[in-house]
């Protein structure tokens, strides 16, 4: 982009100086004038882009200035910003089109003012976000055109109630997230979507580079372990099949041994795939494996739940948009909270099988032994509901305030002591607590907590056609 | 009306002298009561009193002259008649000199003893005329008082004034330990507005019960210790007066007065609650230039029928004055002054295009159109700079400066209808005691000074943890995914937003990254600190040692607050102090601003 041409004009030298110094360290030409006559005659000469002038501005009245200015074909397109000592509300009431800048001010962030006006003036089309079905275009083929035009963004891929990010910079794949999995894993399984939706977002990054390989290195090692994948899923049953340890059989020793050891309890293979450290590949290796050896049984075979039956989803939906809080835009969310951890885990791997459930791209984060952050989305009829959770200990609390002002709901998980610290926070906060003793770790319980959350109540659940 | 009989003590110095005088006494229908010595005559009076004494100054066992001098002196209301004998007249002059009503001298006749006797009731006549027109007199002087009194809540117009001054005149009646004036409210509830003493035997409402048992025909109802005055007007009840006398009993003047009270006080109820009511149905407010609360209602509905269809917002202020108490006591024209002065200091502080409306003496309701909560929070700021700025305020007997107290609730986020909008406004005005310690601590202490006493200061309440905010170590990396995520809120909300960062380059990329990503420009972030190789264009570059060794994350939205300052402990952990109170948040932005020179930021 090209320099701004900027005119300040003020009778001060010192403010005159500062902000020539600080528009010229952005790159823009700056003109400066002492009064009003030099002013206009500069605005006019150079057809400025912005014009910053002092309300106390002299030989002209202030608002003189700003008309001749607007009466000027050459400036009339100019952006103003009028300076003055005193109360932002009285320099806003100068002139409605001229934006008030309060002195004293720092100069730096006047600059950064003049140099957004700027920008949004030159800058030339926004790069669009691209949107697209996997079928039309493959994801292999998609990340080549993303490293030749060196895009930079974040490229969200959808699939099966499944959501995966990839983060890209000047072309290259540098991180990826998808569930609790991330890096070189993430990017693996997103690769394995064959079907669904992508959105790529460009310019928003990230600090964090966990994929330090080449992507064409990734790619081809990807394509690889598809197909060794493929080859696997054919000894395997469907990922939502619980599988449980058989007693009596020896543990083998190396990733089947990792697996054995997460089986301490009954879980599905997506479980297993997300609570171990390998790679998809291995651990499915792994399973099979074991599964011929009987190490491993299988304990049952769910399909996935329905959340809603299509001729409610309309009502679901008008009560989805509710949850917002009023003049607000956007994704709807619900706070969810427990005394204990271990209720959080359990709802989310419960809401996992429930079809209209998208669990999140990133797990939430986890400090003080505490979850903050979304654990999934529930899509009804195309609208968006967050189940977002967030901490229970008091000292963290305040970041209830902050994460659900725009928010309604909030849900209670487990045998959380009533207190009044937290009627009065929920009060404060004007939101609406359901609480779940007890039912919410089975997906059944989870639906009905979430539609009690959404007002609805009744329904069944009952399991997806396969 | 008849004479009066006499009850006359005779002390004879001879017996032919008593019969002649019981004769005489006793033919015009007196009581002769004979004794024979001074010791006798002192011995009957003490027992039963005599309203004349017949004293023969010849007695035979005694001196009649000091028996005179004994009943004069123990017995001043005994009139005393001296009987005497011509060589008597020395002793004679003697007793007048004591102050004898008469003295008959021998040879005794029916018509001298007959005058004697005629003068003292005569003088009993007019002494009991006397004791009557001087009880009259006292009953009139406190008719007097009591009405002095009354006099002045009658010509007042302000109900709570009124009440004041009508319980000032119970007081003056009969000794009080506590006195509740209730008068009923908009809801028909009566509810206490004013009271006397500060035992607390009196509740602030009466009940509908306690309403029902009030007896119409009896105006003050005394129980004891208890004193009902039912302020009953035209067709219904205007007020109650509750008192609790300090003694059970109560003297006929005492009730007599009270009822007095009662009768003016209930003319002057149903005045003030006329005058009430034509003001309030008023656009303006008599004595300034602020609206009425029912124009204020008025408007506030039509702007919640038009936001409601355009898709705009509002913000509504309560502003509550602290400091203005002692102008209750203050004569009317000063207190309509100093209501002037604080309507104008408000009036000033707003745009013209906002409503502001006075609903008591030190309560203001502020309608701001088209306006968030960044705007109110502006304007909220102007108000309270415009109360603290007003000066001169000793002569309405403000001893300090004044204080705004503004709670803020906005359309439609806090609600669609104005009752709970207000009542949402009004809660906020309260503010946690620990928050309002915090921002008093910034306003004399600065930014970076409170900052790290903020995210030093340990271990707090669960209440204040919550409301306040509290101190915690949190790691490092959950900054930037906070910041993250609190700036694509603000962005998806689609409502103005001021972010200020600092301290951490993930945080700062984040953010940047997070603004770049959507195509809104509601949100605005800037990154304080010194220059770094991944400064983003967000960054204010600041030559400021202090900043250097902290992290912000500062908040400030139309739906809501966060901040979050601290330092680093550590490699991967940071010591922070966390608060969501939006109150809070602002006053940290304001110091922030302030210590840089920042544009505030209005969202108007």
């Amino acid at each position: 982009m090209t320099g701004g041409r900027v005119l300040v004009v003020d009778s001060d030298y010192d403010t005159l100086q500062a902000l020539a110094e600080a528009i010229r360290e952005l790159g823009h030409s700056v003109t400066l004038a002492t009064d009003g006559r030099s002013g206009l005659q500069n605005a006019v000469e150079t057809s400025a882009d912005v014009i910053l002038v002092d309300r106390e501005v002299k030989v002209f009245d202030i608002r003189t200035f700003l008309d001749v200015l607007r009466d000027n074909p050459r400036t009339s397109g100019a952006a103003t910003l009028v300076m003055g000592r005193g109360d932002l509300a009285h320099l806003a009431a100068i002139d409605g089109r001229a934006e008030p800048i309060v002195k004293p001010f720092h100069a730096s962030e006047i600059a950064a003012r003049v140099d957004a006006i700027v920008r949004r003036r030159r800058a030339p089309a926004r790069e669009a976000e691209l949107r697209g079905d996997l079928s039309q275009v493959a994801l292999w083929d998609l990340l080549q055109v993303f490293a030749a035009n060196q895009r930079t963004g974040r490229l969200r891929v959808e699939s099966e109630g499944a959501q995966g990010d990839m983060w890209l910079r000047d072309g290259r794949v540098v991180d990826a997230t998808q569930g609790l999995a991330t890096g070189e894993k993430a990017f693996y399984r997103i690769l394995g979507f064959s079907a669904g939706n992508f959105h790529f977002v460009p310019s928003l990054t990230r600090a964090e580079t966990r994929l330090k390989v080449s992507t064409e290195m990734l790619i081809m090692e990807a394509a690889r372990r598809l197909d060794e994948t493929r080859r696997v899923r054919e000894r395997l049953p469907t990922f939502g099949t619980t599988l449980g340890l058989a007693s009596s059989v020896p543990i083998p020793s190396g990733t089947t041994a990792e697996i054995a050891l997460a089986l301490d309890e009954p879980r599905s293979i997506e479980e297993l795939l997300d609570a171990l450290p390998n790679h998809d590949l291995e651990i499915l290796q792994g399973i099979a494996t074991l599964l011929e050896a009987k190490c491993v049984v299988v304990e049952d075979e769910h399909a996935k739940l329905v959340f809603c039956d299509t001729d409610e989803s309309p009502a679901l939906r008008a009560a989805a948009l509710r949850l917002r809080r009023g003049g607000a835009e956007g994704t709807a969310r619900i706070g969810v909270v427990s005394a204990r951890a271990v209720e959080l885990s359990r709802f989310a791997r419960a809401l996992g099988r429930v079809r209209e459930f998208m669990p999140s791209s990133e797990s939430p984060l986890t400090f003080q032994d505490q979850w903050l952050g979304s654990l999934g989305t529930v899509r009804i009829a195309g609208t968006d509901v967050e189940l977002l959770a967030l901490p229970w200990k008091p000292a963290l609390r305040s970041l209830w305030g902050a994460m659900l002002c725009a928010s309604t709901t909030l849900i209670v998980l487990g045998d959380a002591p009533s207190s009044e610290a937290v009627d009065g926070l929920v009060r404060d906060l004007d939101l609406r607590m359901v609480r779940s003793e007890s039912g919410h770790e089975r997906p059944p319980g989870a639906i009905a907590v979430v539609r009690h959350a959404l007002g609805v109540s009744g329904g069944r659940a009952y399991a997806a056609p396969r | 009306m008849s004479p009066p009989q006499l009850r006359a003590l005779i002390v004879p110095g001879s017996d032919s002298e008593a019969r002649f005088i019981i004769d005489v006494l006793e033919d015009h229908g007196d009581v002769p009561v004979v004794v024979g010595s001074a010791q006798e005559a002192l011995a009957e009076i003490s027992v039963r009193p005599v309203e004349v004494a017949f004293i023969s100054l010849a007695l035979p066992r005694g001196d009649g002259l000091a028996l005179v001098h004994h009943i004069r002196a123990l017995h001043p209301e005994v009139d005393v008649i001296v009987v005497a004998s011509a060589n008597e007249i020395q002793d004679t002059v003697h007793a007048h000199a004591l102050g004898v009503l008469h003295s008959v001298l021998h040879p005794l006749t029916g018509d001298a003893v007959l005058v004697a006797i005629d003068r003292a009731r005569e003088r009993r006549l007019l002494a009991a005329e006397r004791a009557r027109l001087a009880a009259e007199g006292a009953t009139s002087r406190r008719r007097t008082a009591t009405y002095a009194r009354c006099a002045a809540f009658v010509a007042e117009t302000d109900l709570g004034r009124v009440a004041r001054l009508v319980l000032d005149a119970c007081l003056g009646e009969c000794e009080l330990d506590e006195a509740v004036a209730y008068v009923a409210s908009s809801t028909g509830t009566f509810v206490e507005t004013a009271r006397v003493g500060t035992s607390t035997r009196l509740n602030t409402t009466l009940d509908d019960s306690e309403i029902a048992s009030i007896d119409p025909t009896c105006v003050v109802e005394d129980r004891g210790d208890r004193v009902r005055i039912a302020l009953i007007g035209d067709a219904e009840l205007v007020g109650v007066i509750d008192l609790v006398p300090r003694s059970s009993t109560r003297a006929d003047a005492e009730r007599a007065g009270l009822e007095v009270v009662a009768g003016l006080a209930t003319a002057a109820f149903q005045a003030a609650r006329k005058v009430d009511a034509i003001a309030r149905a008023g656009i303006k407010d008599p004595d300034t230039s602020a609206y009425t609360f029912t124009f204020f209602g008025e408007v506030a509905g039509r702007e919640i029928d038009r936001a409601a269809r355009f898709g705009r917002r509002f913000a509504l202020l309560t502003v509550a004055i602290d400091g203005l108490e002692a102008s209750t006591d203050l004569p009317a024209d000063a207190r309509t002054e100093m209501r002037r002065v604080v309507t104008d200091a408000i009036l000033a502080s707003v745009k013209d295009s906002d409503v502001v409306a006075r609903v008591e003496d030190d309560e203001y309701y502020v309608l701001l159109p088209e306006t968030s909560l960044l705007g109110a929070l502006a304007a909220r700021r102007r108000i309270a700079a415009g109360m603290s700025a007003l000066e001169d305020l000793g002569r309405f007997g403000v001893p300090t400066k004044l204080v705004a107290r503004a709670g803020i609730a906005s359309f439609p986020s806090d609600g669609t209808d104005l009752g709970r909008i207000l009542r949402t406004s009004r809660r906020r005005a309260d503010r946690d005691e620990h928050v309002r310690e915090r921002i008093e601590d910034l306003s004399t202490e600065g930014f970076w000074s409170c900052v790290r006493s903020f995210a030093e200061s340990g271990e707090t309440s669960a209440r204040d943890a919550e409301m306040a905010g509290a101190a915690i170590v949190m790691p490092r990396s959950a900054l930037a995914r906070l910041g993250s995520t609190l700036t694509s809120d603000a962005l998806q909300a689609g409502v103005p937003c001021i972010i200020y960062i600092g301290g951490d380059d993930d945080l700062e990329e984040s953010v940047a990254s997070a603004l770049d990503a959507s195509t809104r420009t509601c949100a605005t972030a800037w990154a304080i600190g010194s220059r770094s190789e991944r400064a983003t264009r967000i960054r204010l570059h600041v030559d400021d040692p202090r900043a250097d060794g902290f992290v912000m994350l500062l908040v400030l939205g139309d739906l809501g607050g966060y901040a979050l300052v601290g330092f680093p402990e550590g490699e991967e952990n940071l010591r922070v102090f966390h608060s969501s109170s939006v109150d809070l948040v602002d006053a940290l932005v304001a110091s922030l601003q302030s210590e840089y020179h920042l544009q505030p930021e209005v969202g108007e």
